[in-house]
């Protein structure tokens, strides 16, 4: 956690998002989040609430049918996935968004798209990305496919890094990763907001995300349950979420 | 007898290589598109009138007019994309591989008779590339049909040092496998399928061109290379461009032997195409994913 940093102006805002997949039946009923550099903003909640839905949305993929979608003042709704790099916003889906048939060099390659007219820099940042990350360095001539779950997780970060973006939207990034590994996710998640980039991470790992969140959502069928600070929720918050998420008729925190 | 054999092998290798500029067209259109473009023999066709026209109306020489042909196909091909195949891109469209398959066969039919009216139903020959025959002790060959293999196998050439050495051949490879992690990095999809499909159709439409010296142009020419570049595509594994390139040449060149060394000399051109078949049957047989084929199509 790194309040000492609180900028306050949100790098990705968003309000009233309506959207679903189909006509006439409505996944998200309007739901408003802020993502803040330095901050670990979590969305939790139990899985079909449309936590994976909003960062869809949220990202370009699906249109919503209202709200707005703004960085700063520059308004995104409505903008397509390939555009959102170029306002600093990256998206880490779910299953690890590399290409498997592609060696880990190209895979990088690939993440500088947007300078592909600028060898020498982009052989410059790859580089770089090597020298912080050595474990893809020995496998650069492997097709990321071969790579573990954490090492493409790894590669997928390395990737997003080269462009310097300053959101990230995350889904569930320990999926299916054995909980060592997890934890390392976890750290170097909390270790890019303490660079100042402002991160969304939508969770089914409620403990290992609310181990570095500073600011929880919770989600309940297309809707805002409750929000806060991290440490609004006390010491037994994984309980207290358990209770919201999973009782009928639990009562709504004041 | 090994004369016969030497010229057949030869004749076989050119039309392998010609089979494989299409297949290996049809393959990225497959690998990024996820259609199969039934009108590619089409595009094939069309190419050859296209360098037939340059040479005869702009009077180019028939080897930059095989240039000029792929140029003219690549347009074509961009301009078919835009006007009739957008909506397999929109995400709310049901049914794409039923879409791709009515509006290409569609417009395989309106291309081939429209050739007809513009055209015309005669056989056309554009000039010769280089008049003449390579004599090799008892090798003998047509220039035509050399320039015809060589040509093709250096657009081949380009065609794999593109695909794996340029990052515009990586993206086109990355968006094959997977389009939502390629906009990710911020490659716009639809475009990638535009220069997919032109892609495809200026590798048909140079095949088209290279071959018209040799065969002469008709407006159906397109049929039977099409039937094999699927045979082709399917053997070599779907997506996979060195396996329609290996495939290619390799059922152009046991296809011309069979013909040869069939018995009854008058039946053999009709079970050539019966003949790819029964190859592809039994590859398919033990090799499910065809020769160089991964579990999932993608491009490669």
């Amino acid at each position: 956690m790194a309040a000492a940093h609180q900028s306050g102006a949100p790098s990705l805002s968003a309000r009233d998002l309506v959207a679903g997949y189909l006509p006439g039946i409505e996944i998200l009923h309007g739901v408003s989040v802020d993502v803040l550099p330095y901050e670990v903003r979590a969305v939790l909640g139990p899985n079909g609430t449309g936590k994976s839905t909003l960062l869809k949305v949220l990202y370009g993929f699906l249109k919503p049918g209202a709200g707005e979608i703004k960085s700063g003042s520059r308004v995104l709704t409505g903008a397509a996935p390939h555009e959102m790099g170029g306002y600093g916003i990256v998206y880490l889906p779910q299953r690890p968004s590399v290409f498997p048939f592609l060696s880990v060099e190209v895979n990088l390659r690939l993440g500088a798209w947007r300078l592909r007219s600028r060898h020498g820099l982009v052989r410059e940042k790859i580089e770089r990305a090597f020298a912080q990350f050595p474990a893809l360095y020995e496998k650069r001539h492997q097709s990321a496919g071969t790579l573990s779950g954490g090492q493409q997780r790894q590669l997928e970060f390395a990737r997003s890094l080269l462009l310097d973006p300053n959101v990230y939207l995350i889904d569930e990034p320990t999926a299916s990763i054995e909980p060592r590994i997890a934890t390392q996710i976890y750290e170097l998640i909390q270790g890019l907001a303490q660079q100042g980039k402002a991160i969304l991470l939508v969770d089914q790992n409620i403990k290992g995300a609310l181990g570095i969140a500073d600011y929880v959502y919770v989600m309940r069928t297309g809707s805002l349950y409750t929000e806060g600070k991290r440490a609004e929720f006390g010491e037994d918050v994984e309980l207290l979420v358990s209770q919201w998420l999973y009782t009928h008729h639990a009562p709504k925190p004041s | 007898m090994l004369d016969y054999f030497l010229i057949q092998s030869a004749n076989g290798i050119v039309i392998g290589v010609i089979y494989a500029l299409i297949a290996t067209g049809l393959t990225i259109i497959f690998a990024l598109l996820k259609i199969v473009n039934f009108a590619h023999g089409e595009l094939y066709m069309m190419g050859g009138y296209f360098g037939y026209y340059v040479i005869t109306l702009a009077g180019v020489p028939p080897l930059p007019a095989v240039v000029a042909a792929m140029a003219i196909s690549f347009a074509f091909a961009v301009a078919i994309e835009r006007g009739l195949l957008t909506p397999l891109y929109s995400p709310g469209m049901e049914r794409k591989s039923d879409y791709g398959i009515l509006i290409t066969f569609g417009l395989a039919v309106f291309l081939r008779n429209i050739a007809i009216i513009i055209f015309g139903p005669f056989p056309l020959r554009p000039p010769s590339f280089f008049d003449g025959d390579l004599v090799l002790g008892g090798l003998i060959i047509s220039y035509d049909r050399l320039v015809a293999a060589g040509g093709g196998l250096l657009i081949l050439v380009l065609l794999i040092f593109f695909l794996n050495r340029t990052v515009w051949g990586q993206a086109l490879n990355a968006v094959s496998q997977s389009r939502e992690s390629a906009s990710i990095v911020g490659i716009n999809s639809e475009r990638m399928y535009m220069f997919a499909f032109g892609l495809g159709g200026a590798l048909a439409g140079g095949a088209g061109a290279l071959v018209a010296p040799i065969y002469s142009l008709s407006p159906s020419m397109g049929l039977v290379p099409d039937t094999q570049a699927f045979v082709i595509v399917i053997l070599g594994g779907l997506g996979s461009v060195s396996g329609s390139i290996i495939a290619g040449i390799l059922l152009g060149l046991s296809e011309n032997l069979f013909i040869a060394f069939l018995p009854d000399p008058n039946r053999g051109p009709s079970y050539a195409n019966a003949f790819g078949l029964f190859i592809m049957m039994l590859v398919l047989l033990f090799r499910p994913t065809g020769i160089f084929g991964r579990h999932h199509a993608a491009m490669e």
